[in-house]
């Protein structure tokens, strides 16, 4: 079975193409829906955030252009970007949560346990040699959206310095990268 | 115990920005500057594009949920479809104050492209968010079918046609009607299939949810009148949303 396309799809669609931007939704909605749900915890949420997803992704397509990016990943930035900006409005920022409960807690558990057994590639070598708590930052900020007021309260980090602190993690986390 | 050297993030924190931009950790008003920029930038594209690859495999345990199956034609309807709803009735009253042409004319060749979709997502309370103003332009019986677009963010009506050609040595002229003023034009249309149309702030001021924008047919040139005086070969209402 060859696989979509999907960067011709989105080259299409930046020409207006509409059945290329059927096709591109038959691909990828299921996964961007389950991202979105994943993010918003809320179904009802999430079904209308898909819609503007794919509005915004009609709408940038020419701006996506003839790069040799990877469509997938653009298509996942655009959906958590969205997502993000819908929970910060439910949320302000400004303010850090109050529970102290480990809010991704659940949520994390079997993503490690799957990165670690399912996709061994170079991303999970390399958040393996990140201290545990960087690597724990970065997927909380990636898989359940959180911000850094709510990773500093959870990782018990200064509100002032978690971001120099997770910029060091970034930074240790592309060397690593770049040595793959 | 010594640290490992810390490792700089390129020379600047260009870099830095682009993995909390996919991280989805900027501030608002940061994410706003950064999305600017990266329109013009295309080495803070390439970064964004590395670190989307980069942590694209975090996403790749998640299990694909299939969406309900009436959600494609929602998304349909908002960008593309044309709806018969009231607001129908009132753009076309507006456009009947200024046209002079037979009522079965019209009635014969209008047939209107409105965006009804009102984002129900909430709305967060900084004035920061971006909007953008969608209108479909349409006519059925003309065959003339143009998007256009315009963000917020820049100062640019951006016009996709996707079907539809001016006959020879005519040309297309957009207006824009606002209320029950009378049009005004925003200049004849290139023939490319993709237009960008500069706004003046007078236009952009008046460019807002419910404006209409009409193309009309026109000797080259545009209209010596400064109104219509061909056919309107598509009509379209202005429809905000919230990005």
């Amino acid at each position: 079975m060859t696989p979509v396309d999907l960067n011709q799809l989105l080259a299409n669609i930046a020409q207006s193409d509409r059945a290329a931007f059927r096709q591109l939704y038959d691909a990828t909605s299921a996964k961007l829906f389950a991202v979105l749900l994943r993010l918003l915890k809320d179904r009802h949420d999430a079904e209308d955030a898909l819609q503007m997803v794919y509005i915004k992704i009609w709408q940038k397509a020419p701006s996506f252009g003839a790069s040799n990016a990877s469509a997938m990943a653009w298509l996942i930035t655009i959906t958590r970007n969205h997502a993000i900006d819908l929970i910060r409005a439910r949320k302000p920022e400004a303010v850090p949560l109050e529970t102290t409960q480990d809010p991704i807690d659940e949520a994390l558990n079997p993503e490690q346990v799957a990165l670690n057994t399912a996709l061994g590639g170079e991303l999970v070598t390399c958040l393996g040699e990140l201290d545990a708590q960087h690597a724990d930052a970065v997927r909380g900020a990636y898989v359940a959206g959180e911000s850094y007021a709510e990773l500093a309260e959870r990782l018990a980090i200064p509100l002032n310095t978690v971001r120099t602190w997770l910029r060091r993690g970034l930074a240790r986390l592309k060397v690593c990268m770049e040595r793959a | 115990m010594a640290e490992t050297p810390m490792p700089s993030l390129n020379d600047n924190d260009d870099d830095a920005l682009a993995a909390e931009f996919v991280l989805g950790l900027l501030p608002r008003d940061e994410r706003v500057a950064f999305e600017k920029r990266l329109h013009d930038d295309q080495t803070l594209r390439r970064s964004v594009s590395v670190w989307g690859e980069t942590l694209l495999p975090l996403s790749s345990t998640i299990e694909p949920v299939s969406p309900p199956t009436d959600l494609y034609t929602r998304i349909e309807s908002t960008l593309f479809a044309v709806s018969r709803a009231s607001q129908t009735e009132n753009l076309f009253s507006r456009l009947w104050v200024w046209r002079t042409l037979s009522a079965a004319g019209v009635a014969a060749s209008l047939f209107l492209g409105i965006l009804l979709f009102q984002t129900t997502a909430v709305r967060a309370p900084d004035e920061l968010i971006r909007t953008a103003l969608l209108a479909q332009l349409e006519n059925e019986a003309a065959a003339l079918r143009v998007a256009a677009f315009v963000d917020s963010q820049s100062e640019t009506l951006v016009l996709t046609r996707q079907s539809g050609e001016a006959e020879a040595g005519r040309a297309f002229e957009l207006w824009l009607i606002a209320g029950d003023n009378a049009p005004i034009s925003l200049g004849v249309l290139a023939s490319g299939p993709r237009v960008e149309v500069p706004l003046s702030d007078d236009v952009q001021r008046l460019l807002a949810d419910g404006t209409a924008l009409a193309i009309s047919d026109e000797p080259l040139g545009g209209s010596p009148t400064g109104q219509p005086t061909g056919d309107i070969l598509a009509v379209g209402s202005v429809t905000q949303l919230n990005l």
